[in-house]
């Protein structure tokens, strides 16, 4: 009986640690990479003021998509995928400005 | 009309109870201070009884600074930064860059405060954190807005914690906008007084009206928690390196070669009298850079002009005088990332058409804090059989109707205190007293009978508010309409109807609790 509970809660569980600091760590490390491609535009500021403000968006179309997608596994490829491209291309910037 | 799948609306009503219980009072405390703060500015000039409403800085001051720099330690000479005060006077902060205890670059000078004819109200040593320690005239402004951006809690926790109620707003926003099936039927639809219907009908009418702004203020509040305790520093580390200096010179523009000659500089009203008329606005604040050297720059910043969205920030050159240009609030040069970053205050504050804007603002304010107050009730009423849940419904009564008679009791106590001078230290005791006051009926009496009591308490408080006001020595209506003060009685109409609205709803909510059902639901926890 515990066990069919366990293994019942296992996705509902899965699913808020993904939607939930899975989502916020995803979030920031999107908008953390993102003055390595956004353009500066013409004041030199656009790769740095508009990340910021697109965070909220970014954090609720990340969320959303963590709790309605019927497929766990297609979340957590996703928010993979995006935080390893977000960590490349930081570590990408770094190693080439060192 | 949206449909969703059976599954994922489910989803949805478990995201938007969940985000609306778990941070629920801390929302609604961060909803209604922000819907207060959305008039800080009135309520600052309201509170000081200042009757000048013309700006200080508009009136000759060069004679007076130049006098004043002469009784200024000369280190603290480098820059001078002038702002005007709630009480209408000029704020002249003399001050050079010095490293702090922790290395950290920090501005360290002399504050002055100016009367507009000059005369000097005093003089202080200050520091960047403690340069507006002056300023006891509008403490009741800055206590509602600092309750409203965070909490009164350390930065940047506060700054976090607020960031993060603000996706959580998102979140409620978003799920609600989602699961309804009939968003314009729910617009109008009220199906009588029955306790369970009648409160839900109340919360999806407020709820579906209100939701563009919830939206909007949700969105633009986390932005702006975030971008400061975050975001600066998270892009200064990734475009940067690290280096603040040279973030600071992308967004503020590269300084100019130093030239320390000695230079006897422009004279200031003429800059300040060349802005005010390129602008078109009040003058609100001006910035001298290398006071008195050959580089010396110049910048003053103004309030929007009528039909604006925002003021502006002109550039002058600070030895000749020479116009520079208009310079953007981020970057050197016009783009489409100040041009956003420009639009999120207006659309957060609501200020971008007056008191028009502001009023309606207020309302959905207001209207939104109702939505949150009514979803926790919608969500305690359906567990109101388990003891711990009908505990927090006690909690939400508390929180729901003391938060307003604190507010009302913290500017009582502000204006007895303004007297004596002692309104940094009485205000939020005024605040804090009243809350425990109020736990008093939360824990003795029936839970359905606190909010009312509390309403009826604040009504009480609000409605005293102009007359301890001008006993305290604020000025009365006649000497407020004589100076075009306007703001003075406008505002104490208003606290005397928001008293008598509080009147209506405790007696309201009581005889309906009498009857057992209807618009006392909306009023009363679950028990």
């Amino acid at each position: 009986m515990s066990m069919s509970i366990r293994i019942s809660r296992w996705p509902v569980v899965a699913r808020a640690v993904l939607a939930g600091p899975v989502v916020v760590v995803v979030s920031l490390l999107v908008v953390g990479c993102m003055p390595v491609w956004f353009p500066k535009g013409a004041a030199g500021i656009d790769h740095i003021a508009l990340p910021i403000i697109l965070l909220p968006g970014i954090w609720a179309v990340l969320f959303f998509h963590a709790v309605l997608d019927r497929s766990l596994s297609r979340v957590a490829v996703v928010e993979a995928g995006l935080a390893s491209l977000s960590v490349a291309m930081l570590i990408w910037k770094f190693v080439a400005s060192a | 009309m949206i449909r969703l799948p059976q599954q994922e609306t489910k989803t949805l009503v478990a995201i938007h109870g969940w985000a609306g219980t778990a941070l629920g009072l801390l929302l609604y405390a961060v909803i209604v201070t922000g819907t207060v703060a959305v008039f800080a500015q009135e309520i600052r000039v309201w509170s000081s009884g200042a009757l000048q409403s013309e700006s200080p800085l508009h009136a000759p001051i060069d004679a007076t600074l130049r006098r004043l720099a002469g009784q200024t330690p000369e280190q603290f000479r480098d820059d001078v930064t002038l702002r005007v005060t709630t009480a209408r006077n000029v704020s002249a902060f003399f001050h050079s860059h010095v490293k702090d205890e922790a290395g950290q670059i920090t501005e360290k000078g002399v504050v002055w405060q100016v009367a507009p004819d000059g005369r000097v109200i005093s003089r202080r040593d200050a520091t960047r954190a403690n340069v507006f320690a002056q300023d006891t005239d509008g403490v009741l402004g800055t206590f509602f807005v600092d309750l409203h951006v965070r909490l009164h809690l350390p930065n940047p926790y506060g700054l976090v914690l607020t960031g993060v109620l603000g996706l959580a707003m998102l979140a409620a926003a978003v799920s609600g906008l989602l699961m309804h099936r009939h968003l314009f039927t729910d617009l109008f639809t009220l199906r009588g007084r029955v306790r369970m219907v009648g409160l839900r009908d109340l919360h999806t009418v407020a709820a579906s009206w209100t939701l563009p702004h919830a939206f909007v203020l949700a969105f633009t509040g986390a932005f702006f928690s975030f971008a400061t305790s975050i975001g600066v520093p998270l892009l200064a580390m990734v475009a940067f390196g690290g280096d603040r200096a040279a973030l600071v010179e992308t967004v503020v523009g590269a300084k100019e070669k130093p030239d320390p000659r000695p230079a006897d500089g422009v004279n200031l009203d003429r800059v300040l009298a060349d802005a005010r008329a390129r602008s078109g606005g009040t003058l609100i604040s001006a910035n001298v850079d290398h006071w008195g050297r050959a580089d010396a720059h110049i910048t003053v910043r103004s309030g929007p002009r009528d039909g604006a969205l925002g003021g502006v920030t002109l550039a002058y050159d600070g030895a000749t005088g020479a116009f520079v240009g208009e310079k953007p609030s981020l970057g050197t040069k016009p783009s489409l990332g100040n041009t956003v970053f420009e639009l999120m205050g207006p659309l957060h504050f609501g200020n971008f058409a007056g008191w028009w804007s502001k009023a309606v603002w207020f309302a959905l304010g207001f209207a939104s804090a109702y939505v949150t107050w009514s979803g926790l009730g919608l969500w305690l009423r359906r567990r109101d059989d388990r003891p711990a849940w009908r505990a927090f419904g006690r909690v939400i009564a508390w929180t729901g109707a003391g938060l307003p008679f604190s507010m009302a009791v913290s500017a009582a106590a502000f204006f007895l205190a303004l007297p004596s001078g002692a309104t940094p230290w009485w205000t939020p005791a005024g605040f804090l007293i009243a809350a425990a006051i109020a736990l008093l009926p939360a824990l003795v009496l029936p839970a359905e009978r606190v909010a009312p009591l509390l309403f009826g308490a604040t009504g009480l408080v609000l409605l005293a508010l102009p007359i301890i006001r001008i006993a305290s020595g604020g000025p009365g209506w006649m000497a407020a309409f004589n100076a075009s003060q306007h703001v003075i009685p406008a505002l104490d109409t208003f606290v005397v109807i928001g008293g008598m609205i509080c009147f209506v709803c405790a007696a309201t909510a009581l005889r309906r609790t009498a009857e057992g059902a209807g618009f006392a639901a909306t009023m009363t926890p679950a028990e």
